[in-house]
């Protein structure tokens, strides 16, 4: 009985301390990743718009009625619609979750994209992060099924060697994107 | 005198990958290139140091029947550390490693040297080893790394996507993916294995001997009655 106390004992102390050595370095850190995590989003937004001169985090369009939670930033230059950023996402990458934001402008193409988030093989998978793989999208019309695919399965965008399934799971996320924009297009780009 | 001899004894005589093949699993998948093998490395070596003192100071306090329980918690907390300071400083690298930065925690060259060092020296000692061990982990990443990069990728990249810091190869225009695949960290792995014991025999022979693998430590929790350790064997 006595041991089994020991046993308990030692064991809650050394977690409740780790939990508090945990909890000050959280503390201590939380705000500078979230820093870095929105300066992020920032920066990716404005790389795949094209120019403006409006907020469009404050002018952003949040679709009601679709079963959907992305968010459109939408840019204007002087209150015309140019185009808009959203982001989407996967869970289909060979390590899982990959978050795109993806641009569009007037012209019903997509403007660029960038990868947010991704867990991808370092050297393989990690590679759909390169510029190479992301030019492709540049200036790439919107099918008029709103898919993209990679061109092993008869699509547009040239998969990465030894990395198709990320970069089918590229072209996934920003279809699934792309189809919550077309649904509602007449609101954005009013 | 001792403290010189724990540090050294990781880099080659005990080296966690080429001589104990610990820690396969890190060590197989990170080394696709010379920055993700070092800063791997860097980051093992960290919570390597943490947790061997902080173990080395609770050997006589933590119970043995819950020993494992409490030397993860340690390592973990440390490795939580480590993971959120380096996603608030160093944001490049941890965005480079991704994953693996939080499974250092199942990392069994951390635990085995909380088993096998720590937990029956001082703290001083327990440094030099976590020192020694970390250095020659993240050598060894570096060494395959840098081979499986230049065969796959032919580049060598020391920082970032900086061109400065980023050697060129002839072999960039036609890489050998494979090297970069699975597969090519296994051959990378096994070949260089097998180099190294090819040397070692080479040596012996050399002295007129034949090679015999050196017997490691960590007898305390043994219960096979070989013959070498000095210690007791204790009750399980």
């Amino acid at each position: 009985m006595k041991e089994t106390l020991r046993l308990i004992l030692t064991l809650t102390i050394i977690s409740c301390i780790s939990g508090l050595l945990l909890a000050f370095v959280n503390d201590k850190t939380k705000d500078k990743i979230a820093q870095i995590k929105s300066d992020a989003k920032v920066a990716a937004m404005n790389s795949v718009l094209p120019t403006h001169n409006n907020d469009p985090v404050k002018d952003a369009f949040i679709p009601t009625g679709v079963n959907s939670n992305v968010i459109f930033y939408v840019a204007k230059e002087d209150g015309k619609f140019v185009g808009a950023a959203f982001d989407t996402s996967t869970m289909s990458g060979f390590s899982g979750y990959i978050g795109v934001m993806v641009g569009v402008n007037a012209n019903n193409e997509i403007s660029a994209i960038q990868i947010l988030s991704q867990n991808e093989t370092p050297g393989l998978g990690a590679n759909i992060t390169k510029t190479s793989f992301l030019n492709q999208f540049t200036n790439m019309a919107i099918p008029a099924d709103s898919t993209i695919k990679v061109k092993k399965d008869g699509g547009q965008v040239e998969q990465i060697t030894g990395a198709t399934i990320s970069s089918r799971a590229v072209s996934e996320a920003i279809s699934s994107g792309l189809k919550v924009f077309e649904a509602n297009k007449g609101e954005i780009t009013k | 005198m001792k403290f010189y001899i724990e540090l050294v004894k990781g880099l080659w005589k005990e080296n966690p990958i080429f001589r104990l093949l610990l820690g396969m699993c890190p060590t197989l998948a990170v080394t696709t290139s010379l920055q993700n093998g070092l800063g791997m490395g860097v980051a093992t070596l960290f919570v390597l140091i943490g947790s061997n003192i902080v173990i080395s100071m609770l050997r006589n306090i933590i119970p043995d029947k819950v020993r494992i329980p409490c030397y993860i918690v340690v390592i973990a907390t440390f490795v939580t550390v480590i993971d959120l300071s380096m996603a608030a400083f160093t944001p490049e690298l941890h965005k480079s490693l991704g994953i693996f930065i939080p499974l250092i925690v199942v990392n069994c060259i951390i635990l085995g040297r909380a088993e096998a060092f720590a937990s029956k020296n001082r703290v001083f000692v327990s440094i030099a080893d976590a020192i020694g061990m970390g250095l020659g982990f993240t050598l060894s990443l570096a060494i395959l790394g840098s081979l499986r990069e230049v065969l796959g990728a032919g580049t060598i990249t020391l920082w970032g996507p900086s061109p400065n810091l980023q050697i060129k190869t002839f072999l960039t225009a036609n890489p050998a993916v494979l090297m970069l695949l699975p597969p090519g960290g296994f051959m990378t792995l096994g070949l260089v294995l097998g180099f190294m014991n090819y040397m070692q025999d080479l040596k012996a022979k050399r002295q007129g001997k034949t090679f015999e693998p050196p017997v490691l430590n960590g007898c305390r929790h043994c219960i096979i009655a070989c013959g070498q350790s000095t210690e007791k064997p204790e009750d399980m």
